[in-house]
């Protein structure tokens, strides 16, 4: 399909309500050609907000929103040539599957012709050729996500905007749909902005994501780089399922070396950090660490590893809490000292409630925030 | 038949049963099930009717006074239905006054109060609802206020405005006051906000304007709303007394219920007769209500379940 090239730019948007509110604050964000970004965060952020200013539903208070070199705050929704797919699909009930593709260019009065075209080649590509005849309400979940779809896409939009448009399926068919998604990014070369709380859907989708939290921008970045590389405590603890743990200590210089003491039993050596260099300057200072539940070993797992990879890996004392099953994997809930933590370890683990066991927490790969402000120490010493 | 099945069953503890004893006691449950679920609709059905009869006795008895002759009325024995039956109340009705243009008038006036009433408590819910605009919940409040006033309470400046603009005794005076209603800007409009606000948003970004979204996605899907409303209106339009005695003067404007009225004369006054002419202008209301009754009650009740 043909199209322009989209490029959006937002400066310094906001939206503050009458009440004083503010639901997005000082957003700055270039989207470029092709992207597939992804809005994500906890409800009430402002995400969705952020995509409705876009799409021109919501004014925005301050800022600019630009898209291709033209500045769009004042354009009516319908001229910003974007469209749009809503969570709960928003078909018109009253309408035909063919009739809900071809309303936008019917509005348009396009010839005939060429809309009948446009709609079968539409309807060809999300496999709905055969439903064109019914009405939505004889359509299952899945099938009123693609005829949305199919209604978004058949005007060949500068960008198309989506609105927690998986939220309403059930857990297989969101899956299947995300694969389908992805493909037809794929296919239609078209710019995506997707605005979900899902961080599983952020983060195999996304080609960037932007993590906001009360209305701000936390951390716009690819999806491995927001995994490796969180800014703060905030995204270290959203991307990730199950979620990083965190434990607080102090950073301690003893024998020439750098410690981090968390309390009894707890004692990380840095040397392998690799942030070693930051740590340094945290010497009698408390941090917050973070390590991934996936960055847990037990001591099979441990066993196994080659001397390199035993490096930097430390033992810890733990009592088993729980264990869930998940059949590739277990995810084990256990106590260190005062801290609830969770590792995510093989399937052959068979640990029960109340036994104690050592687990191997690889200091390799542990991240380290300023206990204050929350920020990653790596990016302090940027900043 | 109890004993029957009480043996049957203390046959079963007895010894095992065999394949046919249980086919023929199964069909015997059946039977008995059968029956009673016959006895229950039938008995229901019974109390329906009688309740039905009880509710209906007066409308059917002015139907059949309407059929009696004038000296049949006043007697001392039951007279439920007519000895003599005659359409001679309907002739003279009809002779006594124009109650065939009456009836034009009456349809005319009703018809366009309930169209223009559609119209325009459409178009005003529709603002009211879905567009944002500063003072929009004042403006709703105000609207509701009017409700609180009785039209009696306004009549007379409502009088003298019509008759300052020279529309005494025409259908403008009779229509143009009540083109739209603050009860239907209501209905509508809690209509309205049970629609989902994201069909109206994918609507402008597809392109579509505020006329064409209401006419052709609002206004389709809010067909039992406009139903149930158009029937209200029309019976109380039809049936509107004081403001057409008020306004119109002459045989040509006049409506029928100021028709009935004017059967009735303090010389000569004919019961048989004023029933002839109720029962031919209810007719009306009635075959409205019974076409737009599945509307009516949809309507009524969609606000409060979800369907």
């Amino acid at each position: 399909m043909g199209r322009s090239m989209a490029q959006l730019e937002l400066r310094n948007v906001t939206k503050r309500y009458e009440n004083g509110f503010e639901a997005v604050s000082n957003f700055n964000l270039d989207i470029q050609d092709k992207e597939f970004i992804i809005f994500v965060g906890p409800s009430g952020c402002g995400k969705s907000t952020t995509l409705r200013m876009i799409a021109g539903l919501e004014e925005a208070s301050e800022g600019e929103i630009w898209i291709d070199d033209r500045l769009v705050n004042y354009v009516e929704p319908k001229d910003r040539d974007l469209s749009m797919v809503f969570q709960n699909y928003a078909l018109y009930p009253n309408m035909t599957v063919y009739d809900n593709i071809a309303f936008s260019l019917q509005v348009r009065r396009l010839p005939k012709k060429e809309i009948d075209n446009r709609v079968r080649e539409v309807a060809r590509i999300l496999e709905i050729e055969n439903l064109l005849d019914r009405r939505p309400k004889d359509l299952s979940g899945g099938q009123k996500q693609r005829v949305a779809i199919g209604n978004a896409i058949i005007r060949r939009p500068k960008a198309l905007l989506m609105d927690e448009p998986l939220s309403n399926l059930d857990a297989k068919l969101r899956g299947q749909m995300r694969v389908e998604l992805a493909k037809l990014h794929e296919r239609l070369d078209t710019t995506f902005i997707y605005v979900t709380h899902d961080q599983t859907e952020a983060m195999t989708l996304g080609t960037r994501i932007v993590v906001m939290k009360d209305g701000r921008i936390q951390q716009a970045d690819t999806p491995k780089m927001l995994y490796e590389h969180p800014v703060n405590r905030f995204v270290a603890g959203f991307i990730g399922s199950p979620a990083m743990n965190f434990l607080e200590g102090v950073v301690c210089c003893e024998e020439k070396k750098l410690w981090l003491r968390c309390g009894a039993r707890m004692d990380f050596e840095l040397t392998w950090c690799s942030v070693y260099s930051v740590l340094t300057d945290y010497i009698a200072k408390t941090v917050t660490a973070g390590i991934r539940p996936e960055d847990i070993y037990l001591e099979e797992e441990y066993r196994k590893m080659g001397q390199e990879e035993q490096k930097g890996l430390k033992a810890v004392k733990v009592t088993v809490t729980a264990r869930e099953l998940l059949g590739a994997e277990n995810i084990l809930y256990f106590q260190a000292g005062e801290n609830d933590l969770i590792a995510k370890v093989g399937p052959e683990c068979a640990y029960r409630s109340g036994e104690e066991i050592t687990l191997y927490f690889d200091t390799k790969r542990m991240h380290f925030f300023d206990a204050g402000i929350g920020m990653n120490v790596e990016r302090c010493e940027l900043g | 038949m109890s004993d029957m099945v009480a043996e049957n069953i203390q046959g079963m503890r007895r010894r095992a049963m065999t394949r046919e004893e249980m086919e023929s006691l199964q069909r015997e449950m059946n039977l008995r099930a059968k029956r009673k679920k016959k006895i229950r609709t039938v008995s229901l059905l019974g109390a329906n009717v009688v309740t039905a009869f009880i509710i209906l006795l007066p409308l059917l008895y002015a139907v059949s006074i309407a059929f009696m002759p004038s000296g049949e009325l006043f007697v001392m024995d039951l007279n439920i239905v007519p000895k003599h039956p005659t359409l001679e109340n309907f002739k003279l009705a009809l002779q006594r006054v124009p109650l065939v243009r009456f009836v034009f008038n009456s349809f005319l006036t009703a018809g366009a109060i309930t169209l223009g009433q559609i119209i325009s408590c459409s178009l005003s819910a529709f603002a009211l609802s879905f567009l944002d605009f500063k003072g929009r919940n004042v403006v709703f409040m105000i609207i509701m206020a009017t409700m609180m006033l009785p039209g009696e309470a306004t009549i007379i400046s409502n009088y003298l405005t019509i008759s300052s603009w020279g529309w005494l005794d025409s259908y403008q005076a009779l229509i143009v006051p009540y083109l739209t209603s603050a009860m239907g800007i209501f209905l509508f409009r809690q209509f309205y906000l049970s629609f989902p606000m994201s069909l109206y948003e994918s609507a402008k970004i597809d392109g579509c304007g505020n006329m064409r979204f209401l006419v052709s996605i609002l206004l389709p899907l809010t067909k039992s709303a406009i139903g149930a409303m158009a029937v209200y209106t029309f019976i109380n339009a039809w049936n509107m007394y004081m403001w057409p005695l008020l306004v119109t003067g002459s045989n040509n404007m006049r409506t029928v219920q100021i028709g009935i009225g004017m059967l009735d004369s303090v010389d000569s006054q004919s019961i048989t007769l004023m029933i002839a002419g109720v029962v031919m202008i209810i007719l009306p209301s009635i075959s409205i209500f019974i076409v737009g009754q599945k509307q009516l009650i949809r309507g009524m009740f969609s606000g409060a379940v979800k369907g």
